[in-house]
């Protein structure tokens, strides 16, 4: 005899081998482990890394002032906040939207790859990572949210107005993915090496 | 097969721990996760209506206010995916209106029909409730208007904060309490 979960909704069960079989309770299928996860998982954070080269290299906001237009990027608003001294800022925002968002995705391909060769990582280690990775997975988040509220209240049109620009898409794409990434991976996998 | 009580999975690294005698939480063995076991409480229908209440509140008063040339702007929660979509934004600002006005609403609204009888499927509840969960962001956010908040001083200085601000800090305290007590499984036993 074998015990068995449905990841759903935890019920456990006690069963005989491990065929995949549905849910009593919630009706969904209860599988020993989800290894259709790497896939899904591998895909949604290539597309991630694929939405990140135009979200931090392209203008991510349009500030209008006095009729002239003036279009920021992530890495132009990091050297701005440095360059007129405002180093905590320029910290800030260079961690929040550039560092911990290519972090997250260079952490979970890290991840990945070492169900597919052998790396030398501690698997608690990649746990605690991926648990990391997971948590302040919405926080990048923040740009996005940033520009849409100023774009919100700075609306005098031609005399000040500030707006989303290109890169606030992909930006969104960029953190969603690899959100959906980070929820689709099954980590049971990786204690089964 | 059979199924089996006081008995969990760490779903981080697939060992089963029995839970007999354990009120709240337990640390696996193997990979350290922490596991919530999970009281269920009628507290949760009371945070959960005053989530709700409070959040229906909140497109009312402004969030932020600042003074440009004379002219008084502010923004409120209903603005924001508002004025993305105005600008063709409309995938960014689908997601915005997600995370910090649908998922909310939605979420207060499952833990509260969980409490009452209805004849919404339960198996839909239970994943709406799941997903709702996951995907409020209203503590991102929170921190997104702070940062804002300190952009916008730094051109203009009669930038404030408003009411709809402070309505949101409570409505986060209130949302949380709300999950806290409430147990999902509650839900699939109706």
């Amino acid at each position: 005899m074998a015990l068995i979960s449905c990841k759903n909704c935890k019920t456990v069960y006690e069963v005989e081998n491990y065929t995949p079989f549905n849910c009593i309770v919630c009706d969904e299928i209860v599988k020993k482990r989800d290894y259709q996860s790497i896939s899904i998982a591998w895909a949604f954070v290539i597309s991630a890394f694929i939405a990140a080269i135009p979200a931090l290299t392209k203008p991510i906001m349009l500030i209008t002032t006095f009729g002239k237009d003036t279009h920021n990027s992530i890495f132009q608003g990091v050297v701005y906040f440095w360059i007129h001294k405002d180093y905590f800022i320029s910290i800030v925002i260079f961690t929040a939207s550039i560092f911990i968002p290519l972090f997250k995705i260079f952490g979970l391909m890290l991840i990945y790859l070492s169900i597919h060769i052998h790396i030398k990582i501690n698997t608690k280690l990649k746990l605690m990572l991926f648990n990391f990775i997971k948590f302040i997975g919405k926080y990048s988040m923040i740009d996005i949210y940033v520009t849409a509220i100023l774009a919100s209240i700075a609306v005098l049109g031609e005399i000040f107005s500030i707006k989303g620009d290109i890169a606030i898409t992909s930006f969104a794409f960029m953190v969603i993915f690899t959100s959906l990434s980070a929820h689709y991976f099954d980590t049971r996998i990786l204690w089964d090496e | 097969m059979k199924i089996v009580q006081n008995v969990i999975e760490c779903y981080g690294c697939g060992t089963f721990l029995d839970i007999t005698d354990i009120d709240s939480k337990i640390t696996c063995p193997k990979c350290y996760s922490i596991i919530d076991i999970k009281n269920h409480s009628k507290e949760a229908l009371i945070y959960a209506i005053s989530a709700l209440l409070l959040f229906l509140v909140l497109p009312l008063y402004p969030l932020l206010t600042t003074n440009i040339n004379g002219t008084q702007l502010y923004g409120s929660i209903i603005q924001i995916p508002l004025m993305l979509y105005k600008e063709n934004f409309i995938c960014v600002s689908i997601l915005i209106f997600w995370t910090i006005i649908l998922a909310p609403i939605l979420n207060s609204i499952v833990i509260i029909f969980s409490f009452f009888e209805h004849n919404i499927s339960k198996k839909f509840m239970f994943k709406l409730y799941h997903i709702t969960k996951e995907w409020v962001f209203i503590d991102v956010f929170l921190v997104g208007m702070v940062v804002a908040y300190i952009k916008m001083t730094k051109t203009f200085q009669n930038t404030h904060f408003e009411i709809g601000f402070y309505i949101m800090i409570f409505y986060l305290i209130l949302f949380y309490l709300s999950n806290q007590k409430f147990d999902e499984k509650i839900i699939l036993k109706k």
